[in-house]
């Protein structure tokens, strides 16, 4: 419990925008977050698309609204600074893919449940927490919290996923820290290689 | 990568989703196309699991695969291992994963080899070892599966588990290249632009990041765009450039748009025009490797 909570504070600390960002309306952050909720649920409504595809779509859909670079560069940590610029580069690509796969794969396969906001409220110096709560047949309610940031302009992107009161940005960050220690950056970047490079279930 | 959803992929899973009606329209196009066999046994089990996993029951997949996995069915085997893999309709455990995937592939299927070879390199499942991975990654490349060489390459590249090689590299990734595989193709590219285990040549350079691109790979897209601009083994064209560009940042490659702002303040407005409008109507010719 202890360590959950570390890693909460430092997501907060150490998750600070590079520049100055303008500051996040809850309210608006909140409405960004219904209109992608809105569009996740219309498409996954879609039964007679392959699921191959709709979790195409759901990827789509979230690779416009993640600030890959902002995430990626906050989960690699002060190795970011020592990277080549072409590790950088393939690093942010794996990166951004393994997190669109592994969302894309778990929401495509589902039904269009409806979701709900239940709070939006301001976060850190800069930024927003939207917290939706996903009804279920049977049982409580699946909540997550979504960081939203404004990059200027209302341009709002999510720089973090909350689960569980966890960020997952600070988790994943304090897994790389101990994959570059033993590994290296090229290993990091072989490990996301093999974890997007599988295949997935296949016909006859 | 936990998920806001782990917990009602169980639930949602036994939910049987208007199956009869969608399964009764999938049986009528088939009689109208003439395509109908009748299905006995094994053949019809695995197609309904499929429908079914289609359709997001994957309760139902599950219950139709198994007892076929059981039979030594390998591509029951193997998806009922992504089943385990991916956590869909099932607690997610990776080392079940491993366990049904090694059963399909001591038969030789390279599907599985591959995703075992991936989890030896990655660490899920089982313990993370470089000798292991590059052995089942060699099965499945020498049964030609491309992304297996692709990923053979890579490990010349770094010398994990085998002696740093780039020629050896380069032999793989050309093969998974010439198969189609679009990352393989971005990386040959990158590889006669170097001259990396290969030798240099701008020309064909171009051309492997062009094929990239033209399956939708947003950092080829982008080499190719500025290849546009420099005239690097190929003719000028500003207006391509711009195109190339705008499909890179759709494609998730932000760090294009300053390239593109630049290029498009050098143009007309109506070669602009003309530049978004081929955009616009872009689409990729060709899927081969993006699947899955």
């Amino acid at each position: 419990m202890r360590n959950l909570v570390l890693v909460m504070l430092v997501s907060v600390w150490l998750f600070q925008p590079a520049s100055a960002a303008e500051k996040t309306s809850p309210d608006v952050a909140r409405e960004f977050i219904q209109r992608l909720g809105n569009e996740a649920v219309k498409l996954l409504a879609d039964k007679e698309l392959p699921l191959a595809q709709r979790e195409a779509k759901i990827r789509e859909l979230l690779r416009g609204n993640f600030d890959f670079r902002t995430i990626g560069r906050f989960v690699l940590g002060k190795s970011w600074r020592r990277a080549t610029s072409d590790q950088r580069a393939d690093y942010l690509t794996l990166f951004s893919e393994f997190v669109l796969r592994t969302y894309a794969r778990r929401i495509g396969g589902y039904a269009n449940d409806a979701f709900k906001i239940t709070s939006a409220t301001p976060l850190g110096r800069s930024d927003a927490i939207i917290v939706t709560a996903i009804a279920q047949p049977v049982g409580p309610a699946i909540r997550a919290g979504w960081r939203v940031r404004n990059n200027g302009g209302n341009d709002y992107k999510i720089i973090d996923v909350m689960v569980e009161k966890v960020s997952m940005a600070a988790t994943q960050r304090s897994e790389y820290d101990a994959i570059v220690r033993q590994r290296g950056v090229d290993g990091l970047i072989e490990l996301l290689r093999a974890k997007v490079g599988s295949y997935s279930a296949q016909p006859s | 990568m936990p998920s806001p959803y782990d917990n009602c992929r169980r639930r949602r899973a036994a939910r049987s989703i208007s199956m009869a009606g969608h399964m009764a329209a999938i049986a009528m196009l088939a009689v109208l196309l003439g395509i109908t066999q009748p299905k006995t046994g094994s053949a019809a089990d695995f197609d309904a699991g499929w429908q079914a996993y289609q359709a997001g029951d994957f309760l139902r997949a599950f219950n139709e695969w198994q007892p076929l996995a059981d039979k030594g069915d390998k591509r029951a085997q193997f998806n009922i291992g992504v089943m385990y893999d991916e956590g869909k309709g099932l607690r997610q455990d990776r080392s079940k994963a491993i366990g049904w995937w090694t059963k399909a592939a001591d038969q030789g299927d390279p599907e599985a080899q591959h995703n075992i070879g991936l989890a030896y390199l990655a660490g899920t499942g089982v313990r993370q070892n470089y000798d292991e991975a590059v052995s089942w990654l060699r099965k499945a490349a020498d049964q030609d599966l491309a992304r297996s060489q692709y990923a053979l390459g890579r490990m010349y590249d770094y010398g994990f588990g085998v002696e740093k090689d780039p020629d050896i590299a380069a032999k793989w990734v050309l093969k998974a290249a010439e198969a189609g595989f679009d990352k393989a193709q971005y990386n040959l590219g990158k590889r006669y632009r170097d001259g990396l285990g290969i030798p240099k040549d701008s020309q064909v350079a171009t051309q492997w990041f062009r094929k990239a691109a033209n399956q939708g790979h947003a950092r080829a897209q982008q080499h190719l765009a500025t290849r546009y601009l420099t005239g690097d083994g190929i003719e000028k064209s500003p207006t391509q450039a711009y195109m190339w560009f705008i499909l890179a940042i759709r494609g998730g490659n932000k760090s294009a748009q300053k390239e593109k702002d630049a290029v498009g303040a050098e143009l007309t407005s109506e070669q602009r025009l003309k530049a978004e409008q081929m955009a616009k109507d872009w689409r990729p010719p060709s899927t081969i490797g993006k699947s899955g």
